[in-house]
């Protein structure tokens, strides 16, 4: 029975009107949506310039973001990530998914869909922070907003996506 | 389970056609924030000192309204030609909305000294109102510098007497003759009000 | 009116709360949803599974209705929301990389952290991957520098605070593109789910 439980999930539609009462309150809130990938800039901004702070000085692109004063919106979605891990336990915790496992096509072995992942994770930061977000800061945030920047973030994640999908079908299908 | 997904579908399409005929609405306060409300206040651009607005009397300007902020036995007993009296505490009043929130005419405020009008100011500004200036020093600098211009010193510049001669000669104009307290109060024309945004798209 | 803390009706203190609560929101609904699974995540580029799109679409329609309508009751100021600024090429060049690494890595940013919150190590290792690959931008900064500033982009979209709505760029007003983009997803909604019943599901 168990396991039949973990393998429910909520129902697309009413899950994303779900989501898009929690981005409405959040622009409601504090005035800007959701976003993963800054989080991550931001630890990375604070742990050089703690590590290495004379680097951080010289670097055109840390410097941009120590002692400028806009580490407090950083550092909300430091909190709002926290909040992610937090919620995603809790929900995972309730359905009974909470299980160490590596998921991955029985085609490749586990250590294929490792690498793939760590490849993935790289190309997604260096793709977000051009791209100023990920799918949740840029693409969903942005569509809510009507901004021209979401709609091309999304386009082109999708886009790309479906473009590269049968190059590395063997990682899924 | 379909019959759901219809009832959803059906409201999310009427919730769109509403949206299409919704007015473009922008809320936003000009000045809400301090900062935005402190760079306006130093802007020079919304005071207009007496030599312009008495220029703009006498040319009979159709753009200029006085807006007399004192209170309204103040107004009786002396105002400037052509103005209005909309007393400080009544500046919010309704029946007031059509002259202060316009685009099409300048709105001069002044009081006795500058205090006033620029309370007046900075409520009309919060309000998101444009087009409203103050007259500087009020009417005690009305009278020194229009009604009873100080004669300038031989020493002084060309322009300094130029100054002194165009006020002797809008003095001469406000004086004329009759006394101030007899002219007539003048009955405002209706003002257009300001619009909002245009409203746009709709089929 | 909103936004609140922008306004500081609700103090700044407040606001690493409401970050944190908003943040277990966005979590728990991910999770519920099965964004945790890189699988089910991957579906919609393989045609199995599109509740990417189901989430993803009903939550951009439901914010931008609501954010429409708050703005129409005047509950909220939309000068003061946050509009993501457009950097056309930097935008381009950045969302094809994020495509390619959505297919090689199975996540997103959001989903990745979620789906570490309930064990999977495919995602704590995505999320590795992610520091790398932002501290690699971070020291190579200098190469990306006029690409991510968008020195190169059209005159157009170099003009102002780069604010640009999408519908402005058509040439239509606000509201008529909301309405077309609620029509679009609704026919995606229907295209896609005859889509997934034609294409054979893996066990997952």
């Amino acid at each position: 029975m168990k396991e039949d439980r973990s393998k429910k999930y909520l129902n697309p539609y009413l899950a994303g009107f779900f989501l898009g009462l929690v981005l409405l309150a959040a622009f409601y809130l504090t005035g800007r949506g959701l976003g993963a990938s800054g989080a991550v800039k931001s630890v990375i901004v604070q742990t050089v310039d703690v590590v290495a702070p004379t680097h951080a000085e010289n670097s055109s692109f840390y410097s941009k973001y120590i002692g400028t004063g806009t580490a407090p919106i950083k550092a909300w979605l430091v909190f709002e990530i926290l909040g992610v891990f937090v919620g995603g336990a809790l929900s995972g915790a309730i359905m009974g998914r909470f299980k160490w496992k590596i998921e991955h096509s029985p085609k490749i072995k586990s250590k294929t869909r490792l690498i793939a992942a760590v490849i993935g994770g790289i190309l997604f930061g260096l793709g977000s922070q051009l791209g100023r977000g990920c799918t949740s800061g840029s693409a969903l945030s942005g569509m809510a907003v009507l901004s021209l920047g979401g709609f091309i973030s999304m386009m082109c994640i999708f886009g790309t996506g479906y473009m590269v999908a049968y190059i590395f079908r063997k990682l899924w299908i | 389970m379909n019959k759901k997904y219809i009832i959803a579908a059906s409201t999310l399409i009427i919730l769109g056609t509403i949206i299409l005929f919704l007015p473009e609405k922008d809320n936003s306060k000009i000045d809400f924030t301090a900062d935005k409300l402190m760079m306006n206040l130093v802007e020079s651009t919304r005071m207009m000192d007496s030599d312009e607005v008495a220029n703009l009397i006498i040319t009979k300007d159709p753009s200029l309204q006085l807006i007399d902020v004192r209170t309204s036995e103040e107004y009786a007993k002396f105002h400037l030609p052509g103005a209005i009296n909309i007393p400080l505490a009544e500046i919010l009043d309704e029946q007031w909305e059509a002259y202060v929130n316009q685009a099409t005419r300048k709105n001069v405020f002044y009081s006795n000294g500058s205090i006033r009008a620029d309370q007046a100011w900075i409520i009309c500004r919060r309000g998101g109102y444009i087009k409203n200036y103050i007259l500087v020093g009020g009417l005690n600098n009305w009278m020194r510098t229009v009604i009873s211009p100080e004669i300038p010193e031989d020493t002084d510049d060309n322009l300094a007497w130029e100054r002194y001669n165009f006020r002797k000669a809008t003095a001469q104009y406000f004086l004329g003759g009759t006394s101030q307290t007899v002219v007539p109060v003048r009955k405002a024309d209706p003002v257009v009000k300001r619009k909002k945004k245009a409203v746009q798209g709709g089929c | 009116m909103g936004p609140l803390v922008a306004q500081d009706i609700i103090s700044s203190e407040w606001n690493f709360v409401i970050a944190l609560l908003i943040g277990i929101g966005f979590g728990f609904v991910l999770e519920q949803a099965g964004f945790s699974s890189s699988k089910k995540l991957a579906g919609v580029f393989y045609g199995y599974d599109f509740v990417v799109l189901r989430v993803f679409f009903t939550a951009a329609i439901t914010a931008m209705v609501g954010l429409i309508f708050l703005n129409y009751l005047g509950l909220i100021d939309m000068s003061l929301v946050y509009i993501n600024p457009t950097y056309l090429y930097s935008t381009i060049v950045g969302g094809a990389i994020m495509g390619v690494g959505f297919i090689l890595g199975g996540f997103c940013p959001g989903t990745g952290v979620c789906a570490a919150a309930i064990g999977k190590i495919d995602a704590w290792f995505f999320l590795l991957g992610i520091f790398i690959g932002i501290f690699f931008f971070a020291e190579a900064y200098d190469l990306f520098h006029d690409l991510y500033l968008g020195l190169s982009d059209p005159a157009a979209f170099q003009e102002g605070t780069r604010n640009i709505k999408v519908y402005d760029q058509i040439g239509i007003s606000g509201n008529l593109f909301a309405f077309g983009m609620i029509i679009m997803a609704l026919v995606a909604f229907i295209v896609t789910a005859q889509i997934e019943k034609k294409v054979k599901k893996p066990n997952y």
